[in-house]
């Protein structure tokens, strides 16, 4: 008696509770997880990368390959149509810098075709001319109207932006022939106590040169912008001077200087309106 | 009015920049030949204190170097309205000092005018097409460039016998061609 008192007396009943986490079995939640799968397997295969940079997994038991989708790089869509826009403008820096007392320089025209605001054609002319007879020297430097062309094309970063406002890198080549004379020469030595008023026949030039360009366009009203450059400039090539090169170069402006500017206002005609909607900013 | 602002701003900044574009005449305003003196047994540059250094038919006999003062080199002045110019070194040192020791340099060339640069502005370029000299004291001279321009650098060497057992030559010598 006292033996089986103890043994129901030392015995938990057992009470088991059904609920869903007891009654479910355990499961590999992620061993179907496609993600994990194909990591295991690119893990275990050669991969190389295409002309493209793009990453070309290879299975060497069965030779199959396919791209890794992953790793390609989103293609930005352009936005804008091929043909954006074209401008038409008038650089009024060298009138201005005439006020400031520069001594040459006189007008400048541009024609630009904006495809898909992003990359932009632009051919460039414009007349220049000097007349300088510095304070401290013994010349006059006199170059008649001359003109001038430049080509070459631009980059607008903010391509998918509004076409009202751009900043642009570019390239041009320019080219000039043109002409130049040196009178009123006046050479004094003072040892010998001599003057001498030699005579430089006029020069015939012709000139090349690179420019780098980095610009900045907003619009003001309507069809109105404007624009500033700056540019860096180097001479390319150029003709003999026989009685020594020339100073003022139209287009180039000033041999010594390498970097210069221009202020344009342009006029363009925008076929961009009716073909693109409203654009959105990305989130 | 923040545009017109941006606009005027960034107008005088490209004033400026364009403004620095010019450092001044960095070479000569003239042509003028830069002489240095040198000695005939070591070659080597020598600094003399006794000559006397004056050009022919100078104006008020003017010199270009006095006794007394120490110079390795000289700039000698070409004259552009002819096409000779002559030199003279005289040397003002005890037994040297003497009308017949004087040396003379002479040489003949073709000026032209040229445009250096806007800062520098119209220079004569000389060619040397002939150059004769006494042998008194002077070895040699040599001319390492023929074309004298406004730029600094030395065109032409003399070689003096600075031994004093040397016994001077009386007939002038001519160089070799340039």
């Amino acid at each position: 008696m006292c033996a089986v008192s103890v043994a129901t007396w030392g015995q938990r009943r057992i009470n088991p509770v059904e609920t869903p986490a007891t009654t479910t079995r355990p499961v590999n939640e992620l061993a179907n997880d496609t993600a994990r799968i194909n990591a295991r397997i690119r893990a275990s295969m050669a991969h190389y990368h295409d002309e493209n940079g793009n990453i070309i997994y290879i299975d060497t038991v069965t030779g199959r390959e396919w791209r890794d989708s992953t790793a390609m790089l989103k293609k930005i869509p352009m936005k804008y149509p091929l043909l954006t826009a074209v401008s038409v403008g008038v650089d009024i820096w060298n009138p201005v810098m005439r006020a400031f007392k520069q001594h040459y320089g006189l007008i400048d025209f541009s024609a630009k075709v904006n495809l898909h605001n992003r990359y932009q054609p632009v051919f460039e002319t414009g007349l220049g001319m000097a007349k300088n007879t510095p304070a401290d020297n013994n010349f006059t430097y006199k170059s008649p109207l001359s003109v001038y062309f430049r080509l070459g094309c631009d980059y607008n970063f903010l391509y998918n932006s509004s076409p009202d406002y751009q900043f642009t890198l570019g390239m041009r080549y320019g080219f000039s022939p043109f002409s130049y004379s040196i009178t009123d020469i006046t050479i004094n030595s003072d040892y010998w106590g001599e003057t001498a008023r030699p005579e430089i026949p006029a020069q015939h030039a012709t000139v090349g040169w690179w420019e780098l360009a980095i610009g900045l366009r907003v619009n003001l009203w309507g069809p109105i912008s404007a624009g500033w450059t700056l540019r860096y400039h180097q001479l390319l090539h150029e003709s003999k001077a026989e009685y020594g090169k020339p100073w003022y170069i139209p287009g180039y402006g000033s041999r010594q200087g390498a970097i210069t500017g221009s202020f344009t206002i342009y006029y363009t005609l925008d076929f961009s309106k009716k073909a693109v909607e409203a654009i959105a900013p990305e989130t | 009015m923040g545009r017109l602002t941006s606009i005027i701003a960034a107008i005088c900044l490209l004033a400026a920049l364009s403004g620095c574009n010019t450092s001044g005449c960095l070479e000569n305003r003239s042509s003028v030949p830069l002489v240095g003196f040198y000695d005939s047994a070591t070659e080597k540059s020598i600094s003399l204190d006794s000559l006397e250094i004056y050009g022919a038919d100078a104006p008020g006999d003017s010199i270009l170097s006095a006794p007394g003062t120490p110079i390795s080199q000289i700039y000698l002045p070409m004259r552009a309205t002819k096409d000779n110019v002559m030199w003279f070194i005289a040397y003002k040192w005890k037994n040297l000092d003497n009308l017949d020791l004087v040396d003379r340099i002479d040489l003949d060339y073709t000026a032209s005018p040229y445009f250096a640069s806007e800062e520098c502005g119209v220079i004569y370029r000389y060619r040397i097409t002939r150059c004769q000299y006494t042998r008194n004291l002077i070895d040699s001279i040599a001319i390492t460039d023929s074309l004298i321009t406004n730029i600094d650098t030395e065109r032409i060497k003399i070689f003096f016998r600075t031994s004093a057992d040397d016994e001077p030559e009386d007939q002038p010598q001519e160089s070799p061609q340039p």
